[in-house]
């Protein structure tokens, strides 16, 4: 019986989540007219160059660009321009043919575009435009002082020593086959430990002497600041990793002007040229907006324009907060509204089930348990499986965040009603009330409380969850956290991390009056 | 009443010249009229047949995992009776009472009131003719005690205005001063003052029928005792039709016309309190009462 009840149980919440997925996902393909949307990684050449996409199409052609950058990695990426929630976006051809293809190096730079162009049409109806003039390879490198002991030049030789090493790599890299992977087995390297790291942080664990080994990008503008030797990948284990736009089809179809303006920057950077703009957003703290503008104007393709003078962000955390006030306002309205309409969503669904659980107790442990459950799924996973179904943004944020937002208010629903007054419950019965105005007049007041304790939790959690979303493109004050850990740059943290703990405690300060105001009187 | 004989097979004739000669003669009936002649009902006792309020005929009920709280219980509460129901703690005496609102339904049996079945009917439009007063007093707590007495009135639909009339009446009733306790919530009363208002709230639409389960159980004893002899004066005043379970034996014996002795969800015996002493049915019924302090 109690099986047969969790069975049921399971089945109309799987039910509940999919109608829910179904329902949010609708609006997706209905995208104004004449609105493109450009993605980038979370990484901050992607983000440049995606930037430099947008502004290009801005001054090219009459689309409207929504900017959604910083998504979490390939496969989010890939996976929200397939469903067609993004356009296009930078992507690299030695990851389109290792990563996402799954296949072997097959040679040189123009091979390796021709092959993944061809395939890419063919499997998924995206377009590589022209590659953009310089590769952003990974390679691998060692302290400088370990290379000249170790008189070490090459990974063959890293080979030789890096039993007693450890290794400081990328997440993506550590998992993806053209990564750490493969490149063990070509070399038969076996280091002593691998410890996965962003990518901003390899650099100082490097300084500090925790790391030797690191995996790089030959862009990063980092390179040349620190004393690094790059090791030759003398069995060219490492496919060709050109930059280019990839590009949906029948985005392109639609809007060939997209293919002429981007044209325009076939060729346009070499691998110094990147490294310099790489450093700037960096090291020295410009936007990538600022950094794009000016990357375009060199190249003649924008009028410069006398009002974007390049503010570099002030070094202390309130400076940084006033400097970006504006951006940060918008950040925290719509941090705000993600929080307000997941936990409205949340009360809309939970304290009705609650309330139906305490006439049915016998659903209610294994519901109130397997709702439990979705606490347990680490939130950028949640946020993920969201992708293939409702894209990336707001929509898979809000599902996800209602999700979260359901146990604690559930939870104290239930227990809330039924354990509210239970002498006065069976009197007001015994009096004939209706079970309605038992719910009505004594359970919900009694209850009151407790419930708005539970949506006090929710709400708490949701905030705090919802830094996450930046990671799907949902913005929000995750948005600097993000790019504050790509870039390592505390202040910039900080500066969504603060209105973030403050909007957490200014909301669980207010709902806490409101959870006083709803005491019901008598009860002292 | 028609019923009532229906559900009486045993005397049919005596009923039915009841129901005749009930039209034929007036209301100062002579004693010797066939129809006033009380006879002696198979399970009620000593009774008379047209004037059966509460009949419960041979019920039984067995909760989940096989325990049996009544096993064809039998009772029979007349017009403006008071009859307690004394057992120990498990003999099923809270169970019979509660059949009667239907908080508890029985298994197989019946149950009338006025000669009519509930079983069936409509628990809620029941209970809002039935007054009921819990042990604990069960007032809802965040209510005054003033919109805690007015519950039944309204949920009868009553006219505000008679509501609140009603509600004074009711408090002075049950000696408490309106003006001074109506605003008060339930946590600003003592024990004793709050289950006067529990009694205030079971008399307030006037029903026939008052059920009370242990309405002084929780009291101290000098508070107990002078509820219980406020409550005796009350009952006499008013005439309901009043059935109480308590395990206070000088209580039943203070308060009731008749008592019934349960024992293992079994009736042993409804008989008047000098009757139980001088006539017990059973061994259990005179231990009961030496245990009780009534006699011995």
């Amino acid at each position: 019986m109690a099986r047969l009840a969790l069975v049921f149980t399971a089945l109309v919440f799987r039910a509940l989540v999919f109608t829910l997925l179904v329902a949010a996902s609708a609006p997706l393909p209905a995208r104004a007219d004449g609105t493109v949307v450009v993605g980038s990684k979370n990484f901050e050449e992607s983000r440049l160059l995606a930037e430099i996409f947008a502004q290009l199409l801005e001054a090219k052609t009459n689309l409207e660009v929504e900017r959604r950058f910083g998504l979490a990695g390939t496969q989010i990426c890939f996976e929200a321009l397939k469903t067609g929630a993004l356009d296009l976006y930078p992507e690299y051809t030695g990851t389109g043919l290792a990563s996402l293809l799954g296949e072997q190096p097959i040679g040189d730079a123009s091979t390796t575009f021709l092959e993944v162009r061809r395939q890419f049409l063919e499997r998924w109806d995206l377009w590589w435009l022209d590659p953009l003039g310089f590769e952003n390879a990974y390679e691998i490198a060692v302290r400088g002082d370990l290379a000249r002991e170790k008189d070490l030049s090459t990974i063959s030789d890293l080979a030789r020593v890096s039993a007693d090493l450890t290794a400081g790599l990328g997440f993506e890299f550590i998992e993806r086959q053209d990564g750490l992977p493969g490149l063990a087995q070509t070399y038969g390297l076996e280091f002593d430990k691998v410890q996965p790291l962003q990518q901003a942080l390899k650099y100082q664990a490097a300084v500090a002497g925790d790391i030797q080994v690191l995996d790089v990008y030959t862009t990063d503008g980092r390179l040349d600041l620190y004393d690094l030797k790059v090791l030759e990948d003398d069995q060219g284990f490492f496919p060709p990793y050109e930059a280019a736009p990839l590009v949906r089809a029948d985005t392109l179809e639609a809007y060939p002007e997209i293919g002429f303006a981007l044209g325009l920057l076939a060729g346009a950077f070499d691998e110094s040229t990147m490294r310099d703009l790489n450093l700037r957003l960096q090291e020295q703290g410009d936007s990538e907006a600022t950094v794009a503008t000016d990357a375009l104007v060199a190249l003649g393709l924008i009028e410069a324009s006398s009002t974007t003078v390049a503010p570099s962000r002030p070094r202390n955390i309130f400076g940084t907060m006033w400097a970006t006030r504006g951006r940060l306002g918008q950040q925290t309205a719509r941090h705000l509204l993600l929080t307000l309409g997941a936990l409205l969503a949340g009360i809309a669904v939970a304290v009705p089930l609650g309330l139906w659980l305490e006439r049915h107790r016998k659903l209610a442990e294994p519901t109130i348990r397997s709702i439990g459950l979705t606490q347990t799924i680490p939130s950028i996973a949640l946020l993920a499986f969201m992708i293939p179904v409702l894209g990336v943004g707001v929509a898979p944020a809000l599902v996800a965040l209602w999700i979260y937002s359901l146990f604690p208010i559930l939870r104290n629903t239930f227990t809330g009603v039924r354990d509210a007054a239970p002498e006065a419950v069976e009197a007001g019965t015994a009096l004939g009330m209706t079970d309605g105005q038992i719910l009505r007049q004594i359970r919900l007041p009694l209850a009151a409380p407790v419930i708005m304790a539970g949506i006090r939790t929710a709400a708490v959690i949701t905030i705090g969850t919802a830094t996450l979303a930046a990671f799907i493109g949902a913005g929000g004050l995750g948005e600097p956290i993000v790019t504050g850990l790509q870039l390592a740059d505390t202040q910039l943290i900080l500066s969504g991390a603060l209105p973030a703990a403050a909007l957490a405690l200014l909301v669980d300060l207010v709902l806490g009056r409101v959870e006083k105001r709803l005491e019901p009187p008598g009860l002292s | 009443m028609a019923a009532a004989s229906a559900a009486n097979p045993t005397h049919p004739t005596k009923t039915g010249t009841t129901l005749i000669s009930a039209r034929m003669s007036g209301p100062s009936l002579s004693v010797f009229h066939l129809g006033r002649v009380p006879f002696r009902d198979r399970h009620c006792g000593l009774i008379q047949i047209n004037s059966t309020m509460l009949k419960a005929t041979q019920i039984s009920k067995s909760y989940p995992g096989g325990v049996q709280a009544l096993a064809e219980v039998s009772l029979c509460v007349n017009r403006s009776e008071t009859v307690a129901l004394i057992g120990e703690s498990g003999s099923g005496k809270t169970t019979l009472l509660r059949c009667f609102n239907l908080l508890t339904e029985p298994d197989s049996g019946l149950i009338e009131i006025e000669g009519q079945s509930i079983l069936g009917r409509d628990p809620t439009v029941l209970r809002r003719q039935i007054g009921y007063v819990p042990q604990d007093g069960g007032l809802m707590p965040h209510w005054t005690v003033e919109r805690n007495v007015q519950l039944v009135p309204t949920l009868q639909g009553w006219e505000p205005d008679r509501v609140r009339d009603q509600t004074a009446q009711m408090l002075e009733l049950v000696g408490l001063n309106p003006d001074t306790f109506a605003s008060r919530y339930p946590s600003e009363l003592s024990g004793g003052q709050r289950q006067r208002v529990a009694i205030a709230r079971a008399l307030a639409a006037d029903p026939e029928v008052v059920l009370l389960d242990e309405p002084f159980g929780a009291l101290d004893a000098i508070t107990r005792h002078e509820l219980r002899e406020e409550f005796a004066d009350l009952k006499d005043r008013l005439g309901k039709t009043t059935l109480l379970v308590t395990h206070d034996l000088v209580e039943a014996f203070r308060l009731a016309d008749r008592v019934g002795v349960m024992h293992s969800g079994r009736m042993l015996q409804v008989a008047r309190p000098q009757d139980l002493i001088t006539d017990p049915a059973d061994p259990y019924v005179t231990e009961l009462l030496a245990r009780g302090g009534v006699v011995g």
